[in-house]
């Protein structure tokens, strides 16, 4: 693979240049990327496959603008993030990306159709919001769980609301970071196919982190990193 | 799903903490309101005791009040004289110390000497025209211990019209009953002033003080030509040494100042001998003797105290002037009131800073996950103000309707002694100021929020 960015297609919605994010432990510090150069085409489906400690989910936050690099650049169309305003930035993450966490991450006060629409509280709702959020928990299956609290919903359910969370917005871009990591094997096939489907719908780039390669098959290009480094990539 | 619906379930998904926060604030709120309308309802009762007069009072410079006041009798032709003066009336008053055997501390009772011809006279005349039972005093009760004396007075002995009680040790004869629904001015027993004088040991060569009834429209003339009529005169400044009980040839508080320096310089608590008075005064007398200061004392002599400058050797108020001369005197009970009320204010932040604290620390989680999903700064910054704010102004609202519940509470169980007023300003200012409390309250903590990176605040999570 080339990892020169100079040579990347123009087609790429999504690019790193040497990434490097170092994290501090006490007096010690941790290489978690260590110069990673990689692009994401647009309406792919994609993985970073990885073991633990590789690095693949601070890639993740880092290419969502969640967190910043060290050093390196990271390009969203022609404009780095690393330039971007704080204001910027939240819009970024709030028209650009959709970002599904790994332990669900919905807000336990909320019903299932408010944390799907939580991006835009501040904004305030429209009924055509409001309607699509619910038709999007209907896609995923939850059309009968609107009001249920995080509390009373399963795992699955639970990861369910936040792709519809994910997906409301639009995004030209959906992060996912180990969205079946606290599933079990049914489950986690169920919100795959959900995801796979929802992205033939949206024609997002979708980037998931997993180190489970039973659910490879779903995507268009696979990218194995190792020790904070890009190990190789492949066309599925 | 508004961000004021969503505030609102943060602040009840932690009920305990919310509660104690809304507490604190509460509670400050509540002796903010108590406090300020000690100070309004003082203010509130002087506007209406004083705005009741409608002529001027001619009294002895510096005199707090005409207890404290002596003046010539031979003054009184002269301001009788003055252009515009309608009526002049002469005053005498006592305290009185002792009724019906008890002793008199608080609210304090005065004996008032009325000379009954000219008070009759009087277009307005204050407690006769706020008669409630029996009659005010006539020609008939001159020289007599026939008296008037107010609702919360009889109220307070268990006195009707008819009956008779001892104060001061002289026997008394109720005719009367006046309510001015002042618990400032419902202090006074009326008499006659030949009679008060008999009781107080003051003379005819003296008065407490005069009241002035001006013409129409000339109220302000007339103390000007009052004052300009005796500028120039030597003037005896009222000085609070000067004050006696009455067969006492001393100052009460001066004997028990000398008494305690003995006590201390000796090691026994030795009396003071009395001195000879000089004129048998009474209460309120001025000093006419500097020997009374006692031997070795530098006290200012009668002479050092008499000067001549161009100062008026009377000083002539009118209600307003005696509604300026209290809001003085209440000055400081304001500062005091804004240290106190500033004292639990500050708990009361310390509270809700704390309570923010705990619950952004408690939501870093969430407040990251709110950010990841395109929350801006500026939307942290005003869900966490705003919670701040929302414990402000719930806090404020039951604050200010608890205190102004206590102050009527205080009104009607005290309604003789005290009158506070919690005004709708003053309401309205207690709920603005603590929602502006809470928002300031939440600002630190919600900076610090907003500042953070997604991931940061989920991984410290």
């Amino acid at each position: 693979m080339d990892q020169s960015a100079d040579h990347l297609p123009a087609c790429n919605v999504l690019r790193a240049e040497g990434i490097r994010k170092i994290h501090p432990r006490g007096e010690t510090e941790v290489a978690a990327l260590r110069g990673v150069d990689c692009a994401f085409v647009e309406n792919t489906f994609n993985f970073i496959l990885g073991p633990s400690g590789s690095g693949k989910s601070s890639l993740l936050y880092l290419l969502g603008a969640l967190d910043q690099p060290t050093s390196g650049t990271i390009w969203f169309r022609e404009r780095a993030l690393s330039s971007l305003s704080p204001a910027e930035c939240d819009r970024y993450r709030r028209e650009e990306v959709g970002f599904i966490f790994q332990s669900f991450n919905l807000l336990k006060t909320l019903t299932a159709l408010d944390n799907v629409l939580v991006p835009f509280l501040p904004q305030g709702i429209s009924r055509e919001l409001r309607e699509r959020a619910v038709e999007l928990l209907r896609e995923v299956g939850l059309g009968h769980r609107l009001d249920h609290r995080p509390s009373q919903l399963s795992g699955g359910e639970q990861q369910r609301v936040a792709i519809a969370r994910a997906l409301l917005k639009d995004p030209k871009l959906v992060l996912a970071d180990e969205p079946t990591g606290e599933l079990d094997t049914a489950t986690g096939a169920e919100v795959f196919r959900y995801l796979r489907t929802l992205h033939r719908q949206s024609r997002a780039t979708v980037i998931v982190v997993t180190h489970d390669r039973r659910y490879l098959e779903a995507g268009d290009r696979l990218m194995h990193l190792r020790d904070g480094e890009v190990e190789r990539e492949e066309i599925l | 799903m508004g961000l004021l619906r969503f505030a609102c379930s943060n602040l009840l998904s932690s009920k305990v903490r919310s509660s104690l926060a809304l507490l604190g604030l509460t509670v400050a709120i509540i002796g903010m309101v108590s406090l300020f309308s000690v100070v309004a309802g003082l203010h509130r009762m002087t506007d209406e005791a004083f705005g009741r007069l409608r002529g001027v009072i001619v009294l002895q410079p510096g005199a707090p009040i005409p207890l404290f006041s002596r003046l010539p009798s031979a003054w009184g032709s002269e301001i009788a004289e003055v252009e515009g003066v309608e009526i002049l009336c002469p005053e005498v008053w006592q305290r009185a110390n002792v009724i019906e055997g008890k002793m008199v501390i608080s609210p304090p009772r005065f004996i008032f000497g009325v000379d009954i011809e000219t008070w009759n006279r009087l277009d307005h005349a204050l407690y006769r025209d706020d008669l409630i039972a029996g009659r005010f005093l006539e020609e008939q009760d001159r020289g007599t211990s026939r008296t008037v004396i107010s609702r919360s007075i009889a109220e307070e002995f268990n006195l009707a019209v008819g009956d008779r009680f001892v104060t001061n040790g002289i026997e008394l004869e109720l005719i009367g009953i006046y309510d001015t629904k002042s618990p400032m001015i419902d202090l006074s027993l009326l008499l006659d002033i030949s009679r008060v004088r008999e009781m107080s040991g003051m003379g005819p060569e003296s008065v407490s003080a005069y009241y002035v009834q001006p013409a129409a429209g000339r109220q302000d003339a007339v103390s000007e030509a009052i004052r300009e009529r005796f500028r120039g005169r030597p003037v005896e400044m009222w000085l609070p040494s000067d004050l006696k009980l009455p067969g006492s040839g001393s100052n009460p508080v001066e004997s028990l100042m000398q008494r305690l320096d003995g006590l201390l310089k000796r090691g026994r608590f030795e009396p003071v001998p009395e001195e000879a008075e000089p004129n048998g005064a009474g209460s309120g007398e001025p000093a006419q003797n500097g020997a009374r200061n006692g031997p070795g004392r530098e006290q200012p002599t009668f002479d050092e105290r008499l000067r001549v400058d161009d100062s008026t050797a009377v000083d002539v108020r009118t209600a307003e002037e005696w509604g300026a001369q209290v809001s003085g005197m209440t000055k400081d009970l304001d500062y005091m009131m804004m240290v106190l009320t500033g004292v639990a204010v500050t708990i009361a932040v310390l509270g809700i800073v704390n309570t923010m604290l705990m619950s952004v620390s408690e939501r870093i989680i969430e407040i990251g996950i709110l950010k990841a999903n395109g929350w801006s700064r500026r939307n942290v910054l005003t869900l966490i103000a705003g919670e701040s704010g929302l414990l402000g102004l719930v806090g404020g609202c039951l604050g200010a309707t608890i205190g102004w519940g206590v102050t009527q509470g205080i009104n009607s169980v005290w309604s003789d002694r005290i009158q506070l007023y919690a005004s709708p300003g003053l309401l309205l200012f207690s709920i603005g100021f603590a929602t502006v409390l809470g928002l300031l309250s939440g600002l630190y903590p919600a900076v610090w929020a907003m500042r953070l990176m997604p991931m940061d605040a989920i991984r410290r999570g």
